[in-house]
């Protein structure tokens, strides 16, 4: 069944559309990987998801309750979502009282609350900066805080919005592996990104252009059409190149093909 | 020379908390002329830190910072003699997050601001501006948009945008392709290395991707928990036994290829795209 359903959503900031004509159907448990330029709706379309903005028309659903003004509470309980620039974010005054912000909202008794914010807190690695203020924390803490806060309110879908733009590497694999471990968990997870490294494990890679779905599918499909990520101002990751040219080539054999792909974990 | 620092120590101390060493002991040189490099580091390394002792909107707490004819301390840092306004013309740093470099009404003037400020009338400062938002992809459209009203990727674009239209002779450029779609970002590189080899102005980029040290670097400079522990070119980094240490990376190219490796029976002769295909192709067929 599906958890999220946008269905004909339409939004303009002014003249321009931001988005239109846009339908996505998002299962329970799926983990969606969104690209796409810059300007063309990912983060509009994650703010009419949570009800930041309203749409000028269509219909968007969770679950079975329809997005209006008398169900955005209950929406949002449902969804977390750690958004393009952390600053944003931050209510606390330490980075414990951030997490804990949140799960006081959720009425989460204090014994449990405290055990949640040290499990997050270390599995984004950000376990001795806890009595640290938020605003004093560099580019990639700050990330790392924002993530560790809406995981630890055990939201049933979470939407990453660049989340991992300024993580070191091993920052980023962490990320990927605290993805597959939501996964595991049945987590609904919508993922921008504009790191294509990011959306080998993913279930369905969508992408987005000027304010709509251009194409979407399995990352295996996707990652691979190279014009579809041209028109999408993607670049074709480096293993792919070789598949690619093989293929082309009549030469790309069940092996090389799983040997590649397998580089491409790797990334 | 343009940046010498001397045994440069930073410390951040706030009520209540406990002192941060941000960055420890940190001595090196970056000169006015032809530099392209690259500044590595996790998170929290200091990097950010360190970039802004390069224009003095930080002092040292400690040791020296020498940028062109100006010496920047603890002490001479507070001196309201010692102007900063001229060193911050010639050495231009982009944050790391747009929202604290942007400020006007609109696009155009945002841009403006700078070669305003350090003297430029206003029609030859927008003309700057103007350029300046051509060469990061933003057209006429965008002018008299807020810059508070845009995508993240347009807002990074405009505060890079800002520093380009002020010329200035070393470039410092904290993340700048973070946030930015893949063909932007090479674009973007592209244009740098444009304004380098134009110009010969020096550049010093902070990223976490290795494929754009690998593809533009001359030089890197990695970060460590404060100190810096490595400077020299992307080639010597990428082969250091304290890549991993450093919580560092190889590029994609590199790790592709050391995948493909093991997986041929004979030794690869040329790393080489095509060769590298056909050394596939032929393995296939024997
Ligand atoms: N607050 C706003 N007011 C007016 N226009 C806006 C606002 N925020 C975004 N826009 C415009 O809406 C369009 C979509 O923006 P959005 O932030 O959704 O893009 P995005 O896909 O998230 O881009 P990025 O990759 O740069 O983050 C862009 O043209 C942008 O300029
Ligand atoms: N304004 C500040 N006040 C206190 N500590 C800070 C401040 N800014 C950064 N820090 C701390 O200094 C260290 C280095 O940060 P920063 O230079 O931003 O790192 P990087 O840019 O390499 O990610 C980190 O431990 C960070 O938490
Ligand atoms: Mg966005
Ligand atoms: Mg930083």
């Amino acid at each position: 069944m599906s958890i999220l359903t946008l269905k004909d959503v339409f939004f303009s900031y002014g003249k321009t559309p931001a988005i239109q004509n846009l339908s996505l159907a998002v299962e329970a448990g799926e983990w969606v990987t969104i690209v796409g330029p810059n300007g063309s709706g990912k983060s509009t379309l994650t703010k009419l998801i949570i009800g930041l903005l309203a749409a000028k028309s269509g219909e968007i659903r969770v679950n079975d309750l329809t997005l209006s003004e008398s169900t955005v509470q209950k929406i949002r309980e449902k969804i977390g979502i750690i958004f393009q620039n952390p600053d944003n974010q931050f209510v606390g005054v330490t980075v414990k009282d951030d997490i804990a912000f949140g799960l006081e909202n959720l009425s989460v008794p204090y014994p449990e609350m405290i055990e949640r914010i040290d499990t997050y807190a270390k599995a984004v690695g950000m376990d001795e900066y806890l009595e640290k203020e938020p605003s004093q924390l560099s580019g990639g803490q700050k990330q790392r805080v924002a993530i560790a806060g809406t995981l630890a309110m055990h939201p049933d879908i979470i939407i990453f919005d660049e989340a991992t733009s300024m993580l070191d590497p091993e920052g980023r694999h962490a990320m990927m592996a605290i993805m597959e471990d939501l996964k595991r968990q049945g987590k609904t997870i919508l993922s921008i990104t504009h790191d294509l490294r990011e959306a080998l494990r993913c279930d369905r890679v969508v992408v987005m252009h000027e304010g709509t779905i251009l194409k979407s599918g399995e990352p295996s499909v996707i990652l691979r059409d190279e014009a579809l990520l041209k028109q999408a101002r993607l670049t074709l990751l480096e293993p792919f190149k070789y598949m690619n040219e093989l293929s082309s080539q009549k030469r790309l054999t069940d092996q090389w093909e799983a040997i590649l792909w397998e580089s491409a974990l790797t990334l | 020379m343009g940046i010498r620092l001397n045994a440069v120590s930073h410390v951040y101390t706030a009520i209540n908390q406990t002192p941060v060493e941000a960055i420890k002991n940190v001595s090196l040189s970056i000169h006015a002329n032809d530099e392209f490099i690259a500044l590595v580091g996790e998170t929290g390394s200091g990097k950010s830190t360190l970039a802004q002792h390069f224009n003095a909107l930080m002092a040292p707490t400690s040791g020296e910072a020498q940028l062109f004819d100006v010496s920047i301390t603890a002490e001479t840092f507070k001196d309201k003699k010692i102007k900063k306004t001229p060193i911050r013309k010639r050495i231009g740093l982009v944050f790391q997050f747009p929202e604290y470099q942007l400020f006007e009404e609109t696009v155009l003037k945002d841009v403006a601001f700078a070669p305003k400020n350090f003297g430029l009338k206003d029609a030859e400062a927008n003309e700057l501006a103007k350029h300046a938002l051509e060469l990061v992809g933003l057209d006429e459209s965008y002018y008299s948009r807020s810059p508070f009203h845009l995508s993240g990727g347009e807002k990074k674009r405009v505060s890079i945008a800002g520093i380009l239209a002020m010329e200035p002779d070393i470039l410092v450029l904290d993340e700048p392709t973070s946030g930015l779609d893949p063909q932007s970002q090479e674009t973007l590189m592209q244009v740098f290395q444009t304004i380098q080899e134009k110009t010969h102005t020096s550049i010093v980029f902070i990223t976490h991707d290795m494929n754009w040290v690998e593809s533009y670097a001359k030089r890197v400079l990695v970060m460590h928990q404060g100190e810096l522990v490595f400077d020299g070119t992307p080639g010597d980094l990428f082969n250091h036994p304290e890549l991993k240490t450093w919580k560092m990376d190889e590029p994609d190219r590199i790790k592709v290829l050391n995948e493909i490796k093991t997986h041929l029976k004979t030794p690869l002769k040329s790393l080489d795209f095509n060769a590298v295909i056909q050394a596939i192709k032929t393995e296939e067929t024997s």
